[in-house]
């Protein structure tokens, strides 16, 4: 299946110039699925914006599923579908 | 005469008229931070009316900020920001009050520059002062809006103590930040002036306040993007005042 990942600010630099990128998955799968295979496809620079050194979700990273927040489904373990939308929302805190 | 001419176009609206404008006139903002957000977010508050402003910023203006902090001149390099912004403001509207304070907002100052404001402006650039000036306005009960910037993208979101999720839900400790944040001259001035629009709705009690959501403005599609926030369950901040509230 495919998902739509969108993201913004550094995390959005770390993937992909316009920030909006197609990926495949398998059927089934879970938002941390979908973690893994963007950390093994854009490797340090997306690792350093999204995970903790201990390879969990930063907690000031926010993830919405078709625009619920994966905290209030089943965090990490949210099962993807077909055509959902993840976005990926870092803090920014320019002024 | 001279103040109903002065506020003429937006008396006119529809459901603000003189009574919204006297309550713009009666109003006590405090702006921290005057740079890009800030400056642009106070330079229309004052246009606006809003009868007294208090500007928070210890920094002195460098030729680098001019790429976005439009209330200042060449000539204000080397000057503190609070005091060539007052000179600005006061420049603008005569007619109301602005008090520029040369500090950096702390735990040992915030009582004193809350004191007597009925909402407050973030004009931030770190998320360690966003954080405490979030936390003290939920205990106090004073709205906080907040807006941030990064490269070509803006947030915003409006915070009601006791009614709407707080920054804290959103973000719950201050995340590592880079030394130099890259900015677009225009966005904060999109970021600040919603920050004042929505000032100027809470103040005179018109529309509804951007809360339990964040905005995300992506300057490079021009799309603003609305994002539902939840109060956290483990925010400890809003928690323990919205369980006060309860008791």
């Amino acid at each position: 299946m495919k998902v739509v990942v969108k993201a913004y600010a550094t995390i959005r630099e770390a993937i992909d110039e316009y920030g909006r990128i197609m990926i495949e998955l398998s059927d089934h799968a879970t938002v941390k699925d979908l973690l893994d295979t963007l950390s093994r496809r854009f490797g340090e620079r997306f690792n350093r914006e999204v995970l903790e050194t201990d390879g969990t979700l930063k907690k000031t990273v926010k993830v919405f599923v078709n625009g619920r927040d994966i905290e209030f489904i089943n965090g990490l373990s949210t099962e993807l579908d077909e055509g959902d939308e993840v976005v990926l929302i870092p803090p920014v805190a320019g002024g | 005469m001279r103040e109903l001419e002065r506020y003429d176009r937006q008396i006119r609206i529809m459901d603000l008229g003189v009574d919204g404008q006297l309550k713009l006139k009666d109003s006590r903002v405090l702006v921290v931070g005057v740079g890009g957000l800030g400056g642009v977010a106070a330079m229309y508050l004052a246009a606006t009316g809003v009868g007294f402003i208090r500007i928070v910023d210890s920094g002195v203006l460098e030729l680098n900020n001019l790429n976005r902090q439009i209330p200042y001149s060449e000539k204000d390099i080397g000057r503190l920001k609070v005091e060539a912004a007052a000179e600005r403001l006061t420049s603008l509207n005569s007619d109301i009050v602005i008090e520029p304070i040369p500090q950096m907002i702390t735990s040992e100052n915030i009582d004193a520059l809350l004191k007597d404001v009925d909402l407050v402006v973030d004009g931030l650039d770190n998320f360690e002062a966003r954080l405490l000036v979030n936390d003290k306005c939920v205990e106090l009960g004073i709205p906080f809006i907040h807006g941030a910037v990064y490269s070509f993208e803006g947030r915003l979101m409006t915070i009601i103590p006791g009614k709407t999720p707080c920054l804290r839900c959103l973000v719950p400790s201050p995340p590592l930040s880079h030394d130099i944040i890259p900015v677009i001259g225009p966005v904060p001035g999109v970021i600040g002036c919603l920050e004042a629009l929505e000032a100027v709705k809470i103040i005179t009690e018109m529309g509804k306040p951007f809360t339990d959501k964040i905005l995300v403005f992506d300057g490079l599609s021009l799309e603003f993007t609305s994002i539902p926030i939840s109060r956290s369950p483990n925010c400890p901040i809003c928690s323990k005042y919205y369980l006060r509230q309860l008791e």
